[in-house]
């Protein structure tokens, strides 16, 4: 990211040649004096004002990033102009430096009241003078380039994080789904920083069959997106080839498997879950790299049935073969799908695990919506600990 | 005067060699709000304890027994585990001279003796503060050069190892040498070699303009695809790069496009078979020092559905060198994009022998001539027939 901080920025002294400091006093001698000093650690842009109101209009046309200001001046006073100025938002967090003289506490005491950042004492010790003029600069600069880093780095991650989201079906193409293929749709989906490593999605099939596949890449953040995009492409691209007639999950996944090795660094891998609706056989027929274990109950039951999993991650190795599996899916049966997150939740000394998920599922069996039953596990999953991955969540219900 | 919350728990180190001393400032920060206070009698229990636990801000009195405030001070900024660690000193605010001397032993600022409660709370919490402003910007920042050092590696993975260009030397007799000069921005030119049947490959240069993440989320994205459809589509450029306009369309948003060169090396026959899309112009040089530079056209991938490429062809005789290379270098070496310059700079290489020397002349020359702009990435390929057949 150009623009942004280096590391050199934030822990040396900032460059003051572009500070801006306005120099408020009556007295043009220690005006031209507190220039000078200025100038002399070099800050370039100093302007002056001889009293308050001087001072007040020049806060408008100079934009100063630190005021230096006397507080005994004719017609408007340092106290006043300083009242003055913190009423405004604008000066609200403006650096004011009062010069205050030694023998008089409640000047200052009075200065702090009316909304001084601090002061340095007269006589003026340049020393002390110019300490205190930089770590209000320095901090100035600080705030600068913070705000610089994170609104640049914050609107880059945000446009990825808007093509992340259009990886996955859109609401117009699921509520299409829904209705064709009458089944209800909720999905969750909470990448633990700006970008994840998972996404999921679906792809029509023939004869009333609908796919659904979801990914977890290890890692998070910025590299595991990039390989979301990658991976996303490969199913795009064998979705366009192989329309599916007669689609195998398995076969689907070892073909993803093969083009996706090549292409992944050394150490990086995927776990996925393909899977088939098949109504017309009451049946969800899936192949698992070493995704968590879906879950499906159908009405009535008292809790899910969790089907097996095992099978190798992507990425590992291109010949790598994957089995089919079915799980019953008669109509108004239901079919949970999630990444690993939520079975990684820390609690206690261990981790949720399977059967603590399957628990917390079985205890909101009897929630009819698909998505207030989601959100309610949610809820309770967040109840538990705090989720450190990218989580995504799918819940399909067959009506009834 | 109440703080922030975010600097109320920030750990303060109160060193005064009087009860009373550190009584009345621990009063004075703990009416404030500030929770963790730590106080130390002496110079050697300050120094144990700034050594022992981490501390954001010590306040301690110049006038201390054993040791005292100023080499408290120096001992604090000679430890490189403290070094930053602000230190305001307690000053009597009479004496100019002493105030210096803080100043020189390493105080960050200074507070007056007898104390002031206002002032010592300005003091205290521009530190803090700033320290925290600090932390703050540090975590974020690290957290998310972290992802990026990730991802800029892994952006690096996807250019053709040497151990794939060996190969590819060894069964076709053609060298591909690179320059590449990548911003740390990412995004940009991306290169890559598609083996095809006998002594041909597919060589492609890619660059998707703009920088940052969206950047590099589309250059892996086209590299996937053209992985995918290099092995089936290789042999056929047009076609190839008609469907990698689909796919760049399906991907980009808007007004985002890319340019690429995608061209086949045949070493059996002798030439180079090529499409552009917005790309530069390849260049062939001769061992006879003639240059022929190849035409180039086409419309950027992701602009229409409907562009279609026509491949045109270059001769390419035992011994030539073909150059392909980013706008960026064409347009740098003249300003009309003729690539003379580039013509000119290559055949002086070659005929000065060419080989990976002269390859590295080039690039250093291309190097000075690009360095004014360090941000613009660039890239150089070098494809060299060999001589004996």
């Amino acid at each position: 990211m150009s623009g942004a901080p280096t590391k050199a920025t934030i822990d040396q002294e900032p460059d003051l040649s572009q500070a801006r400091v306005l120099v408020v006093d009556d007295n043009r001698v220690n005006r031209n004096l507190l220039a000078a000093y200025l100038d002399g650690a070099g800050i370039r842009h100093v302007e002056q004002a001889q009293d308050g109101e001087e001072g007040l209009a020049k806060l408008e046309s100079f934009r100063p990033d630190l005021v230096l200001l006397d507080l005994m001046m004719p017609r408007v006073d340092g106290f006043e102009m300083c009242r003055r100025l913190r009423a405004d938002p604008r000066w609200a967090s403006l650096p004011v430096l009062v010069q205050s003289n030694l023998n008089r506490a409640e000047d200052r005491a009075g200065a702090f009241a009316a909304g001084a950042t601090d002061y340095v004492s007269k006589p003026l010790n340049a020393v002390e003078l110019l300490a205190r003029v930089r770590i209000h600069l320095r901090k100035l600069a600080l705030l600068n380039s913070l705000e610089r880093f994170r609104r640049r780095a914050e609107s880059e991650l945000e446009l990825a994080r808007g093509m992340q989201q259009r990886l996955m079906p859109p609401p117009e193409r699921l509520a299409e789904i829904e209705r064709t293929h009458r089944i209800r749709i909720a999905a969750h989906f909470a990448p633990s920083s700006e970008l994840g490593g998972d996404f999921w999605g679906l792809q029509r099939l023939p004869d009333g069959q609908l796919s659904v596949h979801l990914v977890d890449f290890s890692g998070h953040g910025v590299g595991a997106a990039l390989n979301t995009f990658r991976l996303h492409a490969i199913c795009q691209q064998l979705a366009a080839v192989a329309p599916g007639a007669g689609f195998d999950p398995a076969v689907r996944l070892a073909q993803i498997n093969r083009r996706l090795c090549p292409l992944l660094p050394c150490g990086q891998f995927a776990t996925m879950l393909i899977g088939v609706i098949d109504p017309a056989a009451g049946l969800f027929r899936y192949a698992s790299a070493g995704s968590t274990r879906p879950m499906v109950w159908g009405p009535g039951d008292r809790q899910p049935v969790s089907g097996d999993s095992a099978g190798l991650p992507l990425g590992l190795l291109a010949e790598a073969d994957y089995e089919v599996r079915t799980l019953p899916l008669p109509p108004g049966g239901r079919l949970f799908l999630y990444s690993d997150a939520a079975v990684e939740v820390p609690v206690g000394s261990g981790v949720l695990d399977d059967d603590g998920l399957a628990r917390l599922v079985a205890d909101r069996l009897e929630i009819a919506d698909v998505r207030k039953f989601l959100d309610a596990v949610l809820a309770d999953l967040h109840g538990c600990g705090p989720i450190e991955d990218d989580l995504t969540a799918l819940v399909l219900a067959r009506e009834p | 005067m109440r703080i922030a919350e975010t600097i109320a728990d920030c750990p303060i180190l109160i060193v005064d060699g009087t009860a009373l001393g550190r009584t009345q400032i621990g009063t004075i920060l703990a009416a404030a709000g500030f929770r963790a206070l730590s106080f130390a009698g002496t110079g050697e229990e300050a120094l144990a304890m700034v050594a022992a636990q981490p501390f954001d801000l010590a306040i301690v009195d110049i006038r201390m027994p054993d040791p005292d405030g100023l080499e408290i001070c120096r001992r604090i900024r000679g430890d490189r585990a403290t070094g930053d660690l602000p230190v305001l000193v307690q000053t009597t605010p009479q004496s100019s001279e002493e105030r210096n001397r803080a100043f020189a032993a390493g105080a960050t600022d200074l507070i007056a003796k007898p104390v002031d409660p206002a002032e010592l709370l300005a003091r205290v919490r521009i530190q803090l503060e700033s320290r925290m402003l600090i932390r703050d910007l540090s975590l974020y920042r690290d957290r998310v050069e972290g992802e990026l050092e990730i991802a800029r590696s892994m952006f690096d993975q996807l250019l053709p190892s040497d151990t794939m260009r060996q190969a590819l030397r060894q069964d076709t007799g053609v060298a591909v040498l690179a320059h590449r000069v990548a911003s740390d921005n990412f995004g940009g030119d991306l290169w890559g070699l598609i083996r095809l049947a006998g002594r041909r490959f597919g060589i492609f240069l890619l660059n998707i303009p703009g920088s940052g993440v969206t950047a590099a989320v589309n250059a892996f994205r086209l590299h996937t695809v053209i992985q995918e459809f290099g092995q089936m589509l290789g042999d056929d450029p047009e076609a190839f790069l008609s469907v990698l306009n689909d796919c760049a369309g399906e991907f980009f948003d808007g007004d985002r496009q890319a340019t690429i060169l995608y061209g086949v090396v045949d070493a059996q026959e002798g030439y180079f078979r090529y499409v552009t899309a917005g790309a530069a112009n390849p260049l062939v040089v001769t061992p006879d020092g003639r240059s022929e530079m190849g035409e180039a056209g086409g419309v950027p991938l992701g602009i229409s559905a409907n562009s279609r490429y026509e491949s045109a062809r270059l001769a390419l005789p035992p011994g030539a060198v073909l150059a392909l290379s980013s706008a960026t270098v064409l347009t740098t070496l003249d300003a009309g994009g003729t690539g003379v310059g580039l013509g000119m700079m290559v055949a002086r290489a070659v005929a000065e022998g060419g080989g990976e020397d002269g390859f590295a002349r080039v690039a250093r020359s291309l190097g000075l001539a690009l360095g004014r702009d360090p941000g613009d990435d660039h890239t150089l390929l070098w494809i060299v027939r060999e001589p004996c057949e």
